[in-house]
């Protein structure tokens, strides 16, 4: 990968990133608040911590030796 | 329980864990590198291992089920804020390797020192490690004597569970240094995680009917604990207060940190993240639906902190479950406190005590004395915090997270801009350590925000402000960004 597809890499993985960890504040605290079942709060984090999981695995993958 | 039963599952632990650091010990080199790196050359699934049993603590089961005992569902996004704060890891990880490697930095403070060339900010990041970390190891101590205690009803005395988790800590942090404590901390991660599984399931299914029962009672017994701000405690400020500090972990906490320091290579690194993210998303749920579950089965209780204890000593759970999860607790603070011990000793002599320039055969002799003394007196010092069992050790030990946050903007700054300076690092590090302690010990809130809030904020601010008003070290600077900018070209990291 040259220095520009890097670049163009690493902003697109850090708005990503930023965009998840800010709706883990915002949505619970938002849109789920009235929600009293699983499929609130609860579901929404897992699924957020797994999007993340995701993403940073997904970054190690482009590593080369 | 008979105490008997309690003295043999603590014996086939130790002896479990002193063949383990012994075995670590015949593959053990000679030299610094080796005594507190393990010759950054451990594998990925050992690192992984490693990392996740440091990194988590007895406040998963303990501190987090209590949190979710009396607060509800925040307390899952609260740790899963912080297992998302590894994403850093991403990015910071492979530059710390990197560099680790060319540069031969052995502690995340004496790169700091070096790459902004003035070794006062390692002495103060190391010193403030010292005031933040002490407290927080001593509160793992405590845990372990008040769980044993606990679960003896008294005939364990809280004294003896301290002395036994120090001398432990203490035995396998000296056999072998980090290869011991690595190969120890992944026999307990294992333990850890498969002892917590086996509990959640036995009491889940024989007691709450499955996970879909589980869920439809606590919807209809306890609807409130399922959203947040919930029962009221995880109000949206102390949400953010509390996550915030806990999302940079990674990079704050140097018993962390290090760890990046000592895989073999990237592709040992990749697999450290994979596995940590794996152990970290799983051990969190684990730890939450096992608070839920002592919501359920016994409720009512006053103290949260006492939920876990209080389960296990139920009627819920058979005595022999009850037991395999005090050695999980015990092994997840033991695999917590012999790594700090040995960071910390790393920090006293590499950043406090430092006269690394010639780091001849003799000079590495010495180091590694001094390191093993400071490990003792480290573990002494926890062991007297422990057992006055006072209110200001768990005050210190609650603003570790905080404390050590200030380090974060000197981080950023080392890797990602030319411009930042000593004088920003290190009167970021001052500021912030005092603004932490500060509003930690008055309990101001201003703006009503927690004080990890508020030093974050300081400590960017500080951190910006100074750099721009005065000289950066262009050449060191131009040097170590330049090498990773490289690196990390030719190596595909973003």
């Amino acid at each position: 990968m040259d220095k520009k597809e890097l670049k163009k890499k690493r902003i697109f993985w850090l708005v990503i990133i930023s965009l998840l960890v800010i709706s883990a504040f915002a949505v619970p605290y938002l849109y789920l608040s009235e929600v009293y079942s699983f499929f609130g709060a609860f579901f929404y984090w897992t699924v957020f911590a797994l999007l993340v999981i995701f993403s940073t695995i997904k970054i190690t993958s482009y590593w080369r030796e | 329980m008979p105490t008997h039963y309690l003295y043999t599952a603590i014996l086939i632990y130790i002896i479990a864990g002193f063949i383990t650091a012994y075995l670590a010990r015949r593959e053990m080199k000679q030299g610094i590198m080796e005594y507190f790196l393990s010759d950054r050359n451990t594998g990925g699934f050992v690192a992984a291992l490693s990392y996740s049993a440091t990194t988590y603590s007895a406040f998963m089961m303990i501190g987090l089920a209590g949190f979710t005992y009396s607060g509800g569902v925040g307390a899952l996004g609260f740790e899963l804020v912080y297992l998302s704060g590894l994403s850093l890891v991403a990015f910071f990880g492979p530059r710390f390797w990197l560099i680790g490697k060319k540069n031969n930095y052995v502690s995340p403070y004496e790169m700091l020192g070096d790459r902004y060339q003035n070794h006062w900010i390692a002495s103060a990041a190391a010193l403030s490690a010292c005031v933040f970390l002490i407290p927080y190891l001593a509160v793992q101590l405590m845990g372990v004597g008040y769980l044993l205690s606990a679960l003896s009803g008294g005939k364990i005395p809280f004294l003896m569970g301290v002395i036994l988790a120090s001398v432990l800590a203490i035995a396998w942090a000296l056999i072998a240094g980090m290869k011991s404590v690595t190969w120890t901390d992944s026999l307990q991660s294992l333990i850890m995680m498969t002892v917590s599984i086996l509990i959640l399931a036995y009491i889940i299914y024989n007691h709450l009917g499955g996970f879909v029962n589980f869920f439809a009672s606590l919807s209809s017994e306890h609807p409130e604990f399922l959203t947040v701000p919930g029962p009221g405690f995880f109000s949206f400020k102390t949400f953010l207060g509390l996550s915030l500090p806990w999302f940079f972990f990674s990079i704050s906490n140097p018993q962390v940190s290090q760890r990046l320091f000592i895989p073999r290579d990237l592709k040992a690194m990749k697999t450290m993240i994979k596995g940590f993210l794996g152990f970290g998303f799983i051990y969190t749920l684990v730890s939450v639906i096992w608070g839920f579950s002592a919501r359920l089965l016994i409720p009512g209780l006053e103290n949260a902190d006492m939920a876990t204890p209080q389960l296990l000593a139920s009627e819920y759970v058979p005595t022999i479950l009850a037991l395999t999860a005090m050695i999980g607790i015990t092994a997840a603070a033991i695999s917590t406190i012999d790594s700090i011990m040995l960071t910390l000793s790393s920090l006293v002599v590499r950043d406090l005590f430092n006269k690394l320039e010639k780091a001849e055969e003799p000079e590495q002799l010495r180091q590694l004395k001094i390191a093993k003394i400071a490990i003792i007196i480290i573990a002494v010092l926890g062991m007297l915090f422990a057992v006055q069992e006072l209110d200001l050790i768990a005050s210190l030990s609650v603003a570790a997270s905080v404390g050590l946050m200030v380090v974060v903007p000197s981080m950023f700054g080392a890797f990602f801009w030319k411009g930042a300076t000593a004088a920003g690092s290190l009167s970021s590090i001052l500021i912030g350590s005092f603004t932490a302690v500060y509003l930690q010990f008055s309990g101001w809130r201003p703006l009503g925000h927690a004080a990890g809030v508020w030093t974050l904020f300081v400590s960017v601010l500080v951190f910006v402000a100074v750099s721009i008003f005065t000289e950066a070290p262009k050449e060191k600077a131009d040097q170590f960004i330049d090498y990773l900018n490289e690196e990390c070209e030719a190596k595909n990291i973003i």
